[in-house]
């Protein structure tokens, strides 16, 4: 059997750009079970022969958890078996700062953990002018130390063949965890001894000492300015914004026209009709709907793991964290809750940025609520059909109709912020929202880090969220196409429209007939799919938009149409969203809560607007 | 006082978490004292965030620790003479 490493260290020591140095492109991401923290498993190799099976656990400050993610850690580290999870463990230390990564050192090799250190980050440790006497650190801390650089490979080589070397010699030990574990490692006194220990490992092993950062604190005095901060800031995340909305569009463009130039091949080759319509309506415009969220996808986890190697997204979460914590949510909540007006889908896979469970629940629960992109057609035909086009208050540049779509937004995300707050006095208490962190120092990114996670959050979101929402868009597909009569299929006869005519008695008080609620119907899909499905069940030929206002007024009358907006509003997300939802929670329950929640006020508001406007009128 | 009352860039010295208490302690103080908040370190307020204040970004033990208001207000200190 093949032996297991497993990679220990505190966050941002350089872990996982070690993990990737030592198994190169011999890995997976998976979860751990029962909780949704990344494991990441990968294999030593050797002439192309796996030798070692590492697995890189989450960053670990302790071993007294507070954090999902530590939790995970000092679950698998403190198992009394300890050594059926991994045979050796490999401690990554930050060589630019030991005083805090020796903690855990001392704590494991208490416990009798067979260790191997790598010291990391000693070449930018030596630039600031640091050297250590290496043999005393190695006999002090009883270990092999391996100094290493994650970022240029150096020193990988000889920590492979240390591992491989004290893999053969080294004797299993009972680890000596105590029996009141946590309340132990949460004593003062046990906590000032192991600083105490630190103190004076440091000042014999010290032959000259480390520089300050005085490069981060320069650049702090700007990134953290009560007024250029701000600026930096709010750039940082237009830009995110910007490209999540405009900047992707041409790949996704490009996505498209490849799954419409497939659609045409089939078109053209395949004669059966029905056989051709599964083909492109079912399962191409199912597929290209998942892949087209993947420029979104990858391009914001471009940016979230560039701002994270870079020690900004710390820095963003330090000048947020009042104002966002006046709604209930922490700092780095922001950039989930921005890039979600873009879309919910990769809005909520950034939820995991948030390191308190419950926060990070509450702000997925919440983000359906924020206007996503694919709301805006829907909205522009009906406000199309709804508000004149005309200057508010005489001011020519300003239109009722852009005010209108403005207030539309403020509303999303006015009612985000109030849901979250409801959210916030009823979910039930899991840990402590903390802020409590220290900022890492300024590094350059690396691009193949970046690279790395770009891949694997792609992997995640077509792998298990692309399945769901296939087989749903071919279950839909099926439900607008059948029955046909003489082969030709009719939405009005649909068993689409059957469903329609069910449900038209709980939505006539919305003044909804079946002809909205079967064209609703499809847009559990993708919403802008509405428009599409209305202009079929209205039979109106062309698509303009005018054409389309027209005949919605002429159809449904104005009442109707309002409580249609607004009901878009609030309206449940599209299965995309239900799918990642699922995954990010690993539990159907928080899904359930989450579109029973919308569809309630979207129903309820509706239904006001709908009355109000009819005794305004 | 508490550290969120303190002047800033002034050495003070941490007045919580003495070696002798023994209670059970929140998972905030734990957070706290690993960082280095322990009865007679030396720790200075080097920055708030703008608008409210609050967090507080402070030097402990050589590193810069960002503490949120609620943070703050369970490390007392008095200003080192």
């Amino acid at each position: 059997m093949i032996s297991k490493i497993a990679l220990v260290g505190m966050p941002n020591v350089g872990k996982t750009a070690l993990f990737n140095k030592l198994t190169g492109s011999f890995q997976r991401v998976a979860n751990f079970p029962g909780v949704t923290v990344e494991k990441k498993i990968g294999w030593i190799s050797e002439n192309g022969h796996k030798i070692f099976e590492v697995v890189d656990l989450p960053g670990i400050y302790s071993l007294d958890a507070t954090t999902l993610d530590e939790k995970v850690t000092k679950d698998f580290l403190l198992k009394k078996e300890a050594e059926a999870s991994a045979d050796l463990f490999v401690l990554v230390l930050d060589a630019t700062n030991l005083d805090k990564s020796l903690y855990l050192a001392y704590q494991l090799k208490e416990l009798g953990y067979p260790l191997v250190i790598a010291l990391n980050l000693m070449d930018e440790a030596k630039k600031r002018n640091f050297s250590l006497d290496m043999k005393m650190f190695s006999e002090k801390l009883n270990a092999v130390v391996v100094p290493t650089s994650a970022s240029t490979g150096a020193g990988v080589q000889d920590l492979i063949q240390t591992i491989k070397i004290v893999m053969k010699t080294h004797q299993r030990v009972e680890l000596r965890v105590p029996d009141n574990a946590q309340k132990t490692f949460r004593s003062p006194v046990y906590v000032n001894n192991i600083f105490k220990q630190i103190d004076k490992l440091l000042h014999e092993v010290t032959i000259t000492k480390l520089r300050p950062d005085t490069f981060s604190e320069r650049i702090d005095n700007f990134v953290l300015h009560p007024v250029w901060g701000i600026v930096i800031l709010f750039a940082t995340l237009i830009l995110i914004f910007q490209t999540l909305f405009s900047w992707a569009t041409p790949l996704q463009d490009g996505i498209e026209y490849l799954f419409s130039y497939a659609g045409q091949l089939i078109t053209t080759h395949v004669s059966n009709p029905l056989l051709k319509s599964l083909l492109v309506d079912g399962v191409i415009s199912g597929v290209g709907g998942v892949i087209v969220f993947l420029p979104q996808i990858v391009l914001l986890f471009l940016f979230i793991q560039f701002l994270e190697d870079l020690g900004y997204l710390g820095r963003a979460a330090f000048l947020m964290d009042s104002l966002m914590r006046k709604i209930g949510l922490p700092g780095k909540s922001v950039i989930p809750l921005l890039s979600s007006h873009a879309c919910a889908i990769p809005g909520i896979l950034s939820t995991r940025v948030i390191d308190n469970y419950r926060e990070r629940l509450i702000t997925m629960l919440v983000i359906p609520l924020t206007t996503c992109s694919a709301r805006l057609p829907v909205y522009a035909i009906l406000i199309g059909a709804l508000i004149p086009n005309i200057p508010v208050a005489g001011m020519s540049w300003l239109k009722l109709p852009g005010l209108v779509l403005f207030g539309l937004y403020m509303l999303g995300f006015t009612s985000a912020l109030v849901v979250s707050l409801i959210f916030k006095k009823t979910l039930p208490y899991s840990s402590p929202s903390m802020l409590l962190m220290e900022l890492p120092p300024y590094r350059i990114p690396k691009a193949k880090n970046l690279l790395m996670t770009m891949k694997n959050k792609a992997m995640i979101f077509l792998k298990k969220a692309g399945g769901i929402i296939l087989i749903v868009s071919v279950v839909i597909w099926a439900l607008v196409t059948f029955p046909q009569k003489d082969g030709v299929s009719h939405i009005e006869q649909s068993y689409a429209a059957q469903i329609g005519h069910v449900f038209e008695p709980v939505f006539r008080p919305l003044g909804f007939d079946w002809r909205i609620t079967t064209a609703l119907i499809p847009s559990i899909g993708a919403r802008e799919v509405v428009v599409s499905a209305l202009s079929l069940v209205l039979s109106i030929e062309g698509d303009s938009q005018e054409h389309m206002s027209v005949a919605l007024v002429e159809q449904f009358g104005l009442g109707t149409l309002v409580a249609l907006l607004i009901w878009f509003v609030f309206a449940p997300q599209c299965i995309s969203t239900f799918a990642v939802m699922k995954r990010e929670t690993d539990s159907l329950k928080w899904p359930v809560i989450m579109v029973l929640y919308t569809m309630t006020l979207a129903y309820t508001f509706a239904f006001l607007a709908r009355q109000l406007f009819l005794i305004w009128s | 006082m508490t550290i969120n009352q303190a002047p800033m860039q002034t050495s003070l010295i941490v007045r919580s978490f003495s070696i002798h208490e023994v209670r059970e302690f929140s998972d905030i103080e734990s957070r706290l004292m690993h960082l280095g908040f322990l009865d007679g370190e030396i720790v200075k307020v080097t920055k708030k965030a703008p608008l409210f204040k609050e967090p507080l970004l402070v030097e402990v033990r050589g590193r810069s620790v960002a503490l949120s208001f609620a943070e703050a207000e369970l490390v007392v200190v008095e200003v080192a003479k």
